[in-house]
């Protein structure tokens, strides 16, 4: 499987616990689910202990996801990011999508 | 030198990457060197299936392992319109860029991932080299 999405919900926010990757063969996928899930909550944090890849595709997702929350007002958080994907997400700017907790 | 052919679609991805991964195997290569590989393999198989072609047409990767030093040399083919990918500019990656337009990223992260990226085109063919020291 290419990944798990499992949610925790804590009162209007929940989080997401990624694991596996994000790549173009499966980005649409995931970016539906990560937009259904913003749908029913005020904020998301992503926790991406477990999320061993991402490539462009998945940034556009995450930047999807990003616009959707910031719409309503709420935040996109990211927490337990990989030394790797950290270092693509700090490359391309996209680091200011994210509150790290 | 080995090599691949297959159609440049997005769902033959696995297989492009399954291939280059299973070269690298026998030489016991950090967990980001790997990332880094295949991420510019994506990326750069997903712009040729994306843009090369329409309709759709093949792509060729060749893969070859070179020592003194360790190394490892990736060549994308396709017979696609030419095209440069390395002539536009690096994406705006401010914030107005990064919440607009965001063309480019893929070429950006192989750029930053390998440690040569070279474009010729030759033979009716467009022909991108990657290199990253292993």
């Amino acid at each position: 499987m290419s990944m798990d999405i499992s949610l925790i919900k804590r009162g209007n926010d929940a989080e997401l616990k990624l694991d596996g990757y994000i790549d173009a063969t499966n980005a649409n996928e995931v970016e539906q689910v990560l937009i259904d899930v913003a749908g029913q909550f005020d904020s998301l944090t992503l926790d991406m202990e477990k999320l061993n890849y991402v490539a462009s595709a998945g940034l556009r997702a995450f930047k999807r996801l990003y616009m959707e929350l910031r719409r309503k007002g709420g935040t996109l958080s990211a927490k337990n990011v990989d030394k790797a994907v950290m270092e693509v997400l700090e490359v391309t700017g996209f680091t200011r999508l994210f509150k790290f907790v | 030198m080995k090599n691949l052919t297959v159609p440049a679609e997005v769902g033959r991805l696995d297989d492009v990457v399954d291939f280059v991964l299973e070269e690298l195997e026998a030489y016991g290569i950090s967990f980001k060197t790997q990332f880094q590989i295949r991420l510019a393999v994506e990326e750069i198989f997903v712009n040729i299936s994306s843009y090369a072609y329409d309709p759709a047409g093949e792509a060729e990767v060749r893969c070859e392992i070179l020592e003194d030093p360790l190394r490892v040399v990736i060549q994308f083919l396709d017979s696609g319109m030419p095209f440069d990918p390395l002539a536009k500019d690096d994406p705006d990656i401010s914030e107005e860029g990064l919440l607009g337009r965001e063309g480019g990223l893929g070429i950006f992260l192989v750029k930053d991932t390998m440690d040569e990226v070279q474009y010729e085109y030759k033979d009716g063919k467009n022909i991108l080299t990657i290199l990253k020291n292993l």
